[in-house]
């Protein structure tokens, strides 16, 4: 037994499903469509290289994600979705059925008809009543009929049938996030006046039905079913926790062979899955679900990303596997970590929710912390020995410097990081000191990159001048100079204004550097601004912000942007947009909006937030002093961490 | 069923206000095309069995500006509206005391709190061809997501 599975007894425990011995009591969850496939349905090399990571990330159970099973398409959810509604889609899912099986776990593939959210290919969507969308981009709805819902039960039959012929265990279907499952069984969007509606037994007939006819198409091969334990659309007429929990017993007196209990509808009006949701917030649900079904295999995993939490749950019996998705895409060898004990070395799923605001823009899934995902197909994106090993001096140790030194390091360089400041972080830390979702998040990445580079041996000098002087004196030393000093915020640009002398750099104010008074003016609408003014009204000042755009949050991520406003109206932050500063005077400043009015706001300190500006001068210092010279993150173009990382990354499997 | 039970409720039948409240947003309004319609409902008409005889106050884009009106909602099939917006009993109270204000900023408030819900019953693309890109921005619409 390794420290880690002393440690995480419970998470490594193996068990068994019916005949089935799984090795461990971590479930893969199909939680993220990779759009990784074609348009058509099949599967590409591009995927079955991803897929080959999964099944190698260590878990008991690896369910493939969700495989729409009819051919008109009224299941799909996403541009690029995997297809199972035919034979001809059959010999990739064998590949991956053969990859999970090579890997000791057992095999799980999702069916998925997404319902409300589905028919993307079409111009409408299919439901068991015409409710319309609370969420545009979706299609328009079209009731389903009788006959269509006996055709859709028997196409997840056939695409289940199929899935274990191309050798995987069991198979899934899934109400998550609001799908044609959960569209039937909840009263939102379940109006109908026959056996199929009005009453949770007739609403949760489709539901019985489709298990009925999963389980006859495959005899003794596992069904799992996802269920939500809340859906949070009951003030919107949806359903109770309390029908949510009944409706499992449907489930399970239906035969189920394990019930995953999820969180939120995607037009849910609360949160369920993002940074602003502290960890283990939903386990509750799955608590109760297992004290309910005490005899049904219960798995959970929703805003559950710590696999030692996820430990003590299965200890106090709180369900019987931990369900993991998006924790596994910002670090596939987190379950080798932890039953090696190197959990400090994990990368932690920071809940950006860049995976799902791609997605939605219908584009392949990536993540913030993880450059690879979705490359593993690409040689270019695999760390390899550096064929001349090289010494490599970086300057910055925000996310960008430090993802290349460690990534190079690890391809055998020499790697000697220059720090201005006393710490690893860069502008991350500033935003870690503020962020009212969970600083905690954002500091992780900086405690695995203190981490790593002292694993990796990269050497890293603190209070190094990064100036053009000194790094001239140090050049010498190196083959390969990497510019990675960030950004700023461009001070000059104010430089028109009157008073201009007066403003207090963001930057500075944000790591400490600068005190502020009671009365504060932020001038920019964007993540640093937004940042810095939240906090600061958190602490007690009195915030306004000023914007010369026409909206606040321009350069916020897309799933963040609805926090940002949300923060600054319930913090009651005043906003000025299309309006400009004329001048900054003791005590207040001017502005004038668009339409040309005028006005004065009172401040005791004004904070210049934007505009940004990369600190790019050392390229020109030091372009012919060096073999090498490269540029990366904000220090080529302001942008954030999601950049910063993986232009990090690729550089340092590059050198 | 009398008539008081299907009424609309108080605020939302102050068509005067309404008027008031939208020509004061002209500019939000003015890339509506015209015909344009928004229809606004007490949440009991599209909360599970409802009333099947609810009221709705209707905002049209007219050449002068946005008309307003009250007629039956009928059904989320029926409504012959581009969006629809149910409100809740605390937002209505709310929109009571604002009406005379900044009737779309407390619009964008309570459909951030949960107080409103919108339905689109024309697509994204049909709705932005029509003009609502910046007034459902304004309202908060943007925000709302599938990514929390």
């Amino acid at each position: 037994m390794t420290a880690g599975e002393a440690k995480l007894a419970h998470l490594f425990a193996p068990t068994r499903i019916g005949s089935l011995e799984i090795p461990n009591r971590i479930k893969y969850g199909a939680c993220c469509v990779s759009n990784y496939n074609t348009r058509d349905g099949h599967i590409t090399p591009r995927e079955l290289a991803r897929t080959r990571v999964i099944a190698s990330t260590g878990c008991g159970i690896i369910t493939n994600q969700g495989a729409y099973p009819d051919p008109r398409g009224e299941g799909k959810a996403y541009f690029r979705q995997v297809a199972l509604f035919d034979d001809k889609f059959m010999p990739q899912f064998e590949t991956i059925a053969g990859y999970i099986r090579d890997a000791g776990a057992i095999a799980i593939q999702q069916i998925l008809h997404a319902g409300r959210y589905g028919g993307i290919d079409l111009g409408y969507c299919v439901q068991p009543s015409i409710v319309p969308q609370t969420l545009p981009h979706f299609r328009p709805p079209r009731e389903i009929t009788k006959a269509q819902i006996r055709q859709t039960i028997a196409e997840h039959a056939q695409a289940a049938e199929r899935a274990v012929r191309a050798g995987f265990h069991g198979t899934e279907v899934t109400s998550f996030m609001g799908y044609l499952l959960a569209n039937f069984n909840s009263r939102f969007t379940n109006r109908r006046s026959d056996e199929y509606g009005g009453s949770l037994e007739n609403r949760g007939r489709f539901m019985r039905e489709l298990i009925d006819a999963i389980k006859q198409a495959t005899p003794g091969h596992p069904l799992v079913v996802r269920l939500n334990g809340a859906e949070l659309m009951d003030r919107w007429g949806g359903n109770s926790e309390e029908e949510c929990f009944e409706l499992m017993q449907q489930a399970a007196q239906a035969g189920v062979d394990m019930i995953s209990v999820t969180v939120g509808w995607q037009e849910a009006p609360e949160s369920s899955i993002g940074r602003d949701i502290p960890p283990g917030h939903w386990n509750r649900l799955a608590a109760k679900a297992k004290r309910l079904l005490p005899g049904v295999p219960i798995a959970f995993g929703v805003r559950l990303p710590d696999p030692v939490m996820a430990n003590d749950c299965l200890a106090r019996g709180e369900f019987d596997f931990w369900e993991v998705c998006r924790p596994l895409l910002a670090d596939p060898d987190l379950i080798h970590k932890a039953r090696e004990g190197r959990l400090d070395e994990a990368r932690r799923c920071i809940g950006s929710l860049n995976c799902l605001s791609r997605l939605f823009r219908d584009l392949p899934y990536s993540c913030t912390m993880n450059p690879m995902l979705g490359h593993e197909v690409e040689p270019e994106y695999h760390v390899r020995p550096a064929a001349v090993k090289k010494n490599v001096m970086v300057i910055g140790a925000g996310p960008a410097g430090m993802e290349c030194a460690i990534t190079a390091a690890k391809r055998g360089h020499s790697v000697t990081v220059f720090e201005r400041g006393e710490r690893i972080g860069g502008s991350l830390s500033g935003y870690a000191a503020h962020d009212l979702a969970r600083p905690e998040d954002l500091a992780s990445v900086i405690s695995h990159y203190e981490v790593m580079s002292a694993k990796q041996g990269v050497r890293i000098e603190f209070g190094a001048e990064v100036n053009p002087k000194f790094m001239r004196s140090r050049l010498h030393e190196f083959d390969v100079a990497v510019v990675a000093a960030g950004a700023r915020i461009d001070m000059a640009a104010w430089r028109g204004v009157e008073g201009h002398e007066r403003l207090a750099d963001a930057i500075l104010v944000a790591s400490g550097k600068a005190e502020c008074g009671e009365r504060v003016v932020v001038l920019g609408g964007g993540k640093i601004a937004l940042t810095l003014a939240e906090s600061l009204k958190k602490r007690g000042h009195a915030i306004t912000i000023v914007e010369a755009d026409k909206r606040i949050a321009a350069d916020v991520m897309p799933s963040f942007k609805w926090r940002h406003n949300t923060w600054i109206e319930e913090l009651g932050i005043p906003v000025h947009t299309s309006t400009r500063v004329t001048r900054i005077a003791a005590g207040c400043i001017d502005v004038v909006n668009d339409k040309g009015v005028k006005s004065s706001i009172a401040a005791d300190t004004v904070i210049a937030a934007a505009p940004r500006i990369a600190n790019q001068a050392l390229f020109h210092e030091l372009e012919w002093m060096v073999d090498e010279l490269h540029g990366i993150g904000d220090a080529l173009i302001a942008r954030g961490i999601d950049a910063a990382i993986s232009e990090g990354y690729r550089l340092g499997c590059r050198i | 069923m009398t008539a008081h039970m299907t009424a609309l409720p108080a605020v939302l039948a102050d068509t005067v206000r309404w008027r008031a409240a939208l020509a004061r947003e002209a500019g939000l309004f003015a890339p509506l095309a015209s015909g344009a319609r928004i229809g606004l409902v007490a949440e009991d008409a599209v909360l599970p069995g409802g009333p099947t005889d609810a009221r709705m106050l209707v905002w049209e884009k007219a050449r002068d500006g946005m008309a307003v009106s009250e007629c039956e909602f009928g059904s989320f099939e029926a409504a012959d509206v581009d969006v629809l917006i149910a409100i809740d009993a605390q937002a209505q109270a709310e929109l009571d005391r604002e009406l005379s204000g900044d009737v779309i900023a407390a619009m964008r408030r309570l459909l951030r709190a949960g107080h409103l819900l919108f339905f689109a019953r024309r697509t994204l693309a049909a709705l932005e061809d029509a003009g609502y890109e910046g007034l459902l921005e304004q309202m908060g619409f943007a925000f709302l997501g599938a990514c929390r």
